[in-house]
Parts: structure tokens; C-alpha cells; sequence
């Protein structure tokens, strides 16, 4: 049976549905339009207006003694219009949070998960409530926009946005609250994504470091796009090495005097044959990557030269000369004929 | 005097064959003996390789790998040939030991016939020592113990 509150509800709801809905674009397009200008990087932004059964359900949700959740719900439910972006990593929120207070009028921030004594894991956001600023842009153009709307803006990580995603479709599909055992696996879980959340970080963290350290000054002109063509053109599709080991060749190819893939080019050595290499070599180390056998080819092909132009800085002793030649010998066997 | 040290392991053993060489945690504490064996699959198998160096506390990682593969020098590359290995096979980056051996080809490296182990419970799980005569002419564990 439907109650006054119902009605006056889903009253207010169909009076504002429109508004809402024009609502709901502007601030799609301000907030990805200041993320953007921010120059924050893949963020994932979705928006909608709370569907009309949802908005009355919660409008009208009582407590546990009977007594209505919300005095007021036309001012209390504040995510009638709600945005939420997707960031790829917790440590991104900040970062996203920043623009968003500067070109919104914050009323209310909640940094859910991060409160003071929290001691149990679950879902972690931070949620805005916004509203737009009377010299916005889109509410000068579109006076009837208004300024008294609420906006409710979620930011979470992937893992937080996968975590809440499925609470929401069990307790969906279950159509009631989820039992204690559930609730306990719902925590356990949102601990180990917790954990997965700050291990992204910190691998974050290393392959920006390494990446920093290795394509310095001692690669010059390579980059790692480069690097990787030169594997993928000389041992051929589907190589993909890692950073280190791209790096490292084009600390090779700087001292043999090639500061850029021109230079190499220029010098005609005669690059065919990667392909029968990598096969022979990797019959006897199947893990041997791409990076390593163009350095054998670059061995084979400048011969001598080779150790002439690095030994300066490396240090080739006779021992190592007569390792190389034996190498060599046997890539010679290897390189006679061509790709098949 | 014992002159053979006997390692555990399934992978091990596969290892050595490709990489001729042995790779375990930092800081684990050998005797001083010139040869290593391998003990998996109820037997110690069939070679006893001359450890040639041994070099503790090595960084296990791509950038380490790389270093010393794309070296001049051919010890550094061989180094760098086995993380290489180590790294494509189960090992996870970090602080490491490497044994070099000599090849299961090279006739530095003792052959014999392997030497099964009967009992219901592992010869070893971690290493043990042995004679390398003992090993050459034993048929099973059991003759290792003999005086």
C-alpha cells in the first residue's frame, strides 16, 4: 500500500526529473572537462540520476524501531545525481580530489575506510557531495540548473570499485541483507583487496623507478618503443622483453656507437638471420630474450669490432676474447641460410 | 673426507642440466667440497659436477640479468645466463646464491650410475655430504652408509 511519504516522494521526483537529468550531464561534462585539465591519467567516469523506485525506497527506508531513516529525504538523499569515477589505484584518489574541491562548493566529504579508528576492512571510497558554484559555467548558460542540488561524487580504486560491485550484486541477487558467514567472507575479501590495492602501488612505484633509472642518459636517443622494434624487427612478432633487458641493449648499442636506431641503420652490418639465431639458441635456453640474441647477432656480424668498440668500458680480457670466438663460431654454423 | 655435496630438489636437478648451475636463498652455508650432486625423484642422480665458483648475495633480477648477460666479460654473462633462468623459471626477484658447475657434459663432471634410495622417508630434503667413491660404485643409499 502506498504511503503519503511515498507520494509526495515520488511527486517531488517526477517534478525534478528533467532538471535532474540536465543536471546530471553538465556535471559529467565539468568534472571530466577538470580531470582532464588536470591532466590526471585514465580515470574512469560514469554518471547517472537515481532511478525513481530506488530514490523512493531509500527516501522512505525506516530503522530498526519502526522510525522513518530520513526526517527530511528531499534534502537528506543526496546522490540523485550521483558521478563516479574509477581511478586505477587508491594512492590516485588525492590527486582526483583536488580539481573537484577547487570547482565545486563541497558540503560534505567522507573518506570512507580512512575514518579514525577503523580497524576492519571493507569498502574504501571517498565520497563527495557537491553542488555547482552560481558562477559555473554551465549554470550561467543554464540558469534553471540551479545551485541547491546535491551531487553526490564517488571516487575509488578498481579493486574498491570490483569489491563494491559485488557486495551489491549479492546482496542484489539474494534480495535481503547478507548473513554474518557472508558478511565475514565480503571482509576477508576486501582485506586481500586492500593488500592487492597497496602491492599495485609499490609495483607502480619500482617500474617508475627502473624505468627513471634505465632510459637515462646512457641510452641516449633509444626509447623503449624503439628498443622493442628492433627486437620485434630482428628476432621477430610477439617478442616483448622486459624494461630492464631493453635498457640494457641500448646501453650496448651506445657504446658499439649507434645513438639512435638511424645510426645503426647507416651502418649496414647486416641484421638478417635473428630469427634462425633465436631458434637455435633457445633450443639449448628457452627463456634466452630477445634483447640477448639481437647482442649475439651484433657479436656475429661486427666480429672483432664488436669487443674493439665496447672493451673500453667493460673490460674484456683474452679470456673473454677467446670465449667470444668460440661464440662466434658456433652462431657462424647457426647463421649460414635464412629465415625459414 | 666427505667430497660431495648432495642437494634436494625436483627443480634443481632439471636446472642444473640446462643452466649448469645451482641457485638457492642467500646466505645458506655449504661445506667446502669441490663437487655437487642432486638428489629428487628417490635417487641421487648420476653426476657429480665440479663446483667451479660460488657466488653468494647475488640481486635476482631483470636488471641484474641483463647487466650481465649483455657483459663483455664471459664470466658475467654466464651469471647472467642463469638468473636469466632463474627468473623464467619459479624463482622471485631478491637476494640469491649461485653455484657454477661444470657441465653434465664436460668431463670435469663425475658420471655414474644413479644411486636409488629405498626407504619410505627422503635421503635428504635440504643437503647432505657424501664420497664421491662411494657414489661411483654404490646401488643404493644404503651403500653410502657403509664404512
Amino acid at each position: 500500500m502506498i504511503n503519503e511519504r511515498e507520494l509526495a516522494v515520488g511527486a517531488y521526483y517526477d517534478q525534478q526529473v528533467f532538471r535532474l537529468q540536465e543536471l546530471r550531464a553538465a556535471v559529467d561534462t565539468a568534472v571530466r572537462k577538470e580531470l582532464d585539465a588536470a591532466g590526471l591519467y585514465a580515470p574512469q567516469i560514469s554518471s547517472r540520476v537515481k532511478e525513481r523506485d530506488s530514490f523512493i525506497t531509500k527516501a522512505c527506508a525506516r530503522r530498526e524501531d519502526g522510525t522513518h531513516k530520513y526526517d527530511d529525504p528531499l534534502t537528506q538523499v543526496v546522490d540523485l545525481v550521483g558521478v563516479r569515477i574509477v581511478v586505477p589505484l587508491a594512492s590516485d584518489i588525492p590527486a582526483v580530489a583536488y580539481p573537484l574541491r577547487v570547482a565545486f562548493d563541497v558540503v560534505e566529504e567522507v573518506d570512507r575506510g580512512n575514518e579514525e579508528h577503523v580497524h576492519v576492512p571493507g569498502y574504501r571510497s571517498l565520497h563527495l557531495v557537491v553542488r555547482l558554484r552560481e558562477d559555473h559555467q554551465a549554470v550561467v548558460a543554464r540558469p534553471q540548473l540551479g545551485t541547491d542540488l546535491p551531487i553526490e561524487i564517488q571516487v575509488r580504486s578498481r579493486l574498491q570499485d570490483a569489491l563494491a560491485s559485488f557486495e551489491h550484486d549479492i546482496a542484489y541477487k539474494a534480495e535481503r541483507e547478507p548473513s554474518p558467514r557472508v558478511r565475514r567472507r565480503l571482509v576477508e575479501l576486501a582485506s586481500l583487496l586492500d593488500v592487492a590495492d597497496r602491492l599495485f602501488e609499490e609495483l607502480q612505484h619500482q617500474a617508475v623507478a627502473e624505468s627513471g633509472a634505465d632510459f637515462g642518459a646512457a641510452t641516449q636517443s633509444w626509447t623503449e618503443v624503439d628498443l622493442q622494434n628492433l627486437v620485434t624487427d630482428i628476432v621477430g612478432e610477439g617478442e616483448t622483453d622486459a624494461l630492464p633487458w631493453l635498457a640494457e641493449l641500448g646501453r650496448v648499442l651506445v657504446e658499439l656507437g649507434f645513438p639512435d636506431r638511424a645510426a645503426l641503420d647507416r651502418e649496414s652490418i647486416g641484421l638478417q638471420g635473428g630469427r634462425r639465431l633465436a631458434r637455435a639458441v633457445r633450443q639449448r635456453r628457452p627463456w634466452t630474450p630477445g634483447a640477448e640474441i639481437v647482442d649475439l647477432l651484433l657479436r656475429h656480424r661486427m666480429g672483432s669490432g664488436y669487443l674493439e668498440r665496447r672493451t673500453p668500458s667493460s673490460g674484456a680480457s683474452a679470456h673473454d676474447a677467446a670465449v667470444f670466438d668460440e661464440e662466434l663460431r658456433e652462431m657462424a654454423s647457426v647463421l649460414e641460410g635464412h629465415d625459414g | 673426507m666427505d667430497d660431495v655435496l648432495v642437494v634436494a630438489g625436483g627443480q634443481a636437478w632439471p636446472f642444473y642440466r640446462l643452466t649448469s648451475a645451482y641457485v638457492c636463498q642467500a646466505g645458506r652455508s655449504f661445506r667446502d667440497v669441490p663437487r655437487m650432486a642432486f638428489y629428487t625423484k628417490r635417487a641421487i642422480q648420476g653426476a657429480a659436477a665440479r663446483i667451479e665458483h660460488v657466488l653468494d648475495h647475488i640481486e635476482l633480477s631483470h636488471a641484474e640479468a641483463a647487466r650481465r648477460t649483455l657483459s663483455t666479460v664471459a664470466h658475467e654473462r654466464r651469471i647472467g645466463r642463469v638468473l636469466a633462468a632463474a627468473l623464467a623459471g619459479a624463482w622471485s626477484e631478491g637476494p640469491v646464491k649461485v653455484v657454477l658447475l661444470s657441465p653434465i657434459d664436460d668431463p670435469r663432471t663425475i658420471r655414474f650410475d644413479p644411486v636409488a634410495h629405498h626407504s619410505g622417508t627422503a635421503w635428504t630434503m635440504g643437503q647432505r655430504y657424501t664420497k664421491l667413491a662411494r657414489l661411483r660404485s654404490a646401488r643404493s643409499t644404503m651403500d653410502l652408509a657403509a664404512s
